[in-house]
């Protein structure tokens, strides 16, 4: 198995550094579809 | 629309670039077949998906909007153990609520209860009762008053024999999983939700309408 594997702290750490990319996606398109009504 | 699928298919490239954390806490869940540890819900395969199923440990039916996301992945499971991934709805309601509910909505998936157990309080989707001073939802960005939230994860079978918490989601972060809403998107109107009091107050359980 050859994946990083880290502590809870760390996992969270990334997670949530993620998050604003993760959200942000769903936003993006949240924000196309308001655009386009 | 070639970059929106380019910009869904480089973020699911990154999440799968994402840590894994191994799972050391034994929890134990109660199945139709009876007790179970997280390792059993893989059923032998290297993959396990849990959606986070809104039914509390009083509640009579089941969360609407669970319910309307649950519609929409009821029957898949046999298409993602072609992937090697096990699909499986957790609650904290006792078996026997979780039974009669699903019996209720026709469901098959797999259903389990994690009732005495830490696992939806420890994955972020199961909170005490009382006034909430600070976020407790979606990795701590929001308040959520409810004891009981929608959520999912993903987890792997290691080479080791050891269980791996790969990915949570939360809030919009399940949006991808409704096909239903996926559907509505490539429509004129869309979700059509904009003169509604919140998005969703249009949803009932499928035998409600």
């Amino acid at each position: 198995m050859t994946h990083q594997i880290v502590s809870h702290e760390e996992w969270l750490t990334a997670r949530k550094a993620f998050l604003e990319k993760d959200e942000g996606f769903y936003q993006s398109s949240r924000r196309s579809r308001a655009r386009t009504a | 629309m070639k970059a929106f699928t380019k910009a869904r298919e480089d973020l699911a490239r990154e999440r799968r670039e994402l840590p894994w954390e191994r799972v050391d806490k034994a929890y134990s869940f109660e199945g139709p077949e009876g007790r179970l540890a997280l390792a059993d819900l893989f059923g032998g395969l290297g993959q396990l998906v849990v959606y986070h199923f809104m039914l509390g440990p009083d509640w009579k039916e089941g969360c609407p909007s669970c319910s309307f996301w649950a519609d929409n992945y009821n029957g898949i499971d046999v298409h993602l153990a072609h992937r090697d991934t096990a699909l499986v709805a957790i609650s904290r309601a006792p078996l026997v609520s979780i039974e009669a509910y699903r019996k209720r909505m026709g469901w098959s998936f797999r259903w389990v209860s994690s009732a005495g157990s830490d696992f939806n309080f420890d994955f972020g989707v199961s909170f005490p009762p009382g006034p909430r001073e600070v976020p407790n939802y979606n990795f701590g960005t929001v308040k959520f008053g409810g004891e009981e939230a929608p959520g999912f994860s993903a987890f792997r079978r290691g080479d080791d024999g050891a269980v791996y918490h790969t990915y949570s989601t939360y809030s919009r972060g399940i949006d991808a999983l409704n096909g239903t809403y996926q559907m509505l998107d490539l429509t004129s109107k869309g979700r059509d939700e904009s003169g509604l009091p919140y998005p969703m107050a249009w949803v009932r359980r499928h035998d409600q309408y």
